[in-house]
C-alpha cells in the first residue's frame, strides 16, 4: 500500500517532469541555421515537440489519478 | 442534390433536433434555482461531462481557426497544442483545492470565490465587479471567435444562401434560445451530440 505521503512525491515528480518536457518542446537546442532532419514527415524539432505533448498528455493523466480532492461529507473531508 | 441544398437539410434538422434538446432539458429541471440552471444541479454523467469538454474545449476556434493559423504560420503553430494542454495541466494548482470549497460553500460562478474570500475586506465588492468584468472580456472574445466560425461554415456550406450575419444571427439566437430554456443541462446535452459528431468528423477525415 502506497502512502499519502509517497502519492504526493510521485505527483510533484509527474508535475516536475511535465515542466521538463515542455522546456524540451521550445526547439532552444538546435542552432537556428542547422540543416532539418525528417522524421515521420515532420521537421525533427517538429517531431520532438510532439513526442514532448504526447508525454504531458500522459502524465497530466496520471497525476490526475493521483491527485486527491477531499470533499465536504467524505470521510476525508470531514478529517480537514 | 447540391452541397448546398444537402448543407441547408442538415442545417434544418440540426435546429430542430436542438429545439427538442432544450425542451427535453426543460422537462429534466428539477427546480428553479440557479444551481440547476447553470450546474444541471450537478448531476451530469460522466459521459455528458467528458463530451461536453471536449466539445467546449474544441470548438470553431480548435476546428477552423487553428488550422488556419498552421496554413499561415508552418510547422511552429505546432506550440499551440502545448498552450492548450498548459490550461489543464495548470488546474493542478488552483483545482482541487478550489473544488473542496466550491463545494462546501455550493459555489455557482467563479465569481463566487472572490466573494468568499474577499467579500469582508476592503475593496471586495470592487474586485468583484473587476472580475467579472475580465471574464466578460475574455469569455466576449472566445465567443466572438465562435460567432465568426458559425458564420463563415453557414455560408460556405450553405453555397452563399444563407449570408454570413444571418448564419450568425440565426444560430446565436439558437443558442440562446437553447441555453435560456434548459440551462446547463441543455448545453451539456446539445455539446455531447456536438462532440460525437466532432470526433466521427476527425475519425472520418483522418481515416
Amino acid at each position: 500500500m502506497i502512502s499519502r505521503g509517497m502519492l504526493r512525491r510521485i505527483r510533484t515528480a509527474l508535475l516536475a517532469a511535465i515542466g521538463v518536457l515542455y522546456v524540451v518542446s521550445l526547439p532552444w537546442y538546435r542552432d537556428p541555421e542547422a540543416p532539418v532532419e525528417t522524421v515521420y514527415g515532420f521537421p525533427d524539432w517538429v517531431a520532438v515537440a510532439i513526442a514532448c505533448y504526447v508525454g504531458v498528455a500522459v502524465l497530466n493523466a496520471a497525476a490526475w489519478l493521483l491527485t486527491e480532492i477531499r470533499d465536504p461529507g467524505t470521510e476525508d473531508g470531514d478529517a480537514e | 442534390m447540391t452541397l448546398g441544398d444537402a448543407a441547408l437539410w442538415a442545417l434544418g434538422a440540426y435546429l430542430l433536433m436542438l429545439v427538442g434538446v432544450a425542451e427535453a432539458a426543460r422537462r429534466a429541471r428539477s427546480d428553479g434555482s440557479p444551481a440547476d440552471h447553470f450546474l444541471a444541479n450537478r448531476d451530469l454523467g460522466v459521459f455528458v461531462l467528458l463530451l461536453t469538454l471536449y466539445a467546449t474545449a474544441y470548438s470553431g476556434n480548435s476546428l477552423l481557426g487553428y488550422p488556419g493559423e498552421a496554413y499561415e504560420h508552418g510547422f511552429v503553430w505546432i506550440q499551440s497544442t502545448g498552450f492548450m494542454m498548459a490550461v489543464i495541466v495548470g488546474f493542478h494548482i488552483l483545482a482541487p483545492r478550489l473544488r473542496t470549497v466550491a463545494v462546501e460553500r455550493g459555489f455557482v460562478t467563479p465569481g463566487d470565490w472572490v466573494r468568499h474570500r474577499f467579500g469582508d475586506e476592503p475593496g471586495g465588492r470592487e474586485l468583484r465587479i473587476a472580475v467579472a468584468v475580465l471574464m466578460t472580456w475574455a469569455l466576449a472574445n472566445y465567443l466572438l471567435a465562435q460567432l465568426q466560425a458559425m458564420g463563415a461554415l453557414t455560408e460556405t456550406l450553405t453555397e452563399r444562401r444563407i449570408p454570413h450575419a444571418a448564419g450568425v444571427v440565426g444560430l446565436a439566437s439558437m443558442i440562446l434560445f437553447y441555453e435560456t430554456l434548459g440551462g446547463m443541462r441543455a448545453v451539456a446535452w446539445t455539446d455531447a451530440a456536438q462532440g460525437i459528431l466532432m470526433l466521427v468528423g476527425l475519425a472520418t477525415l483522418l481515416g
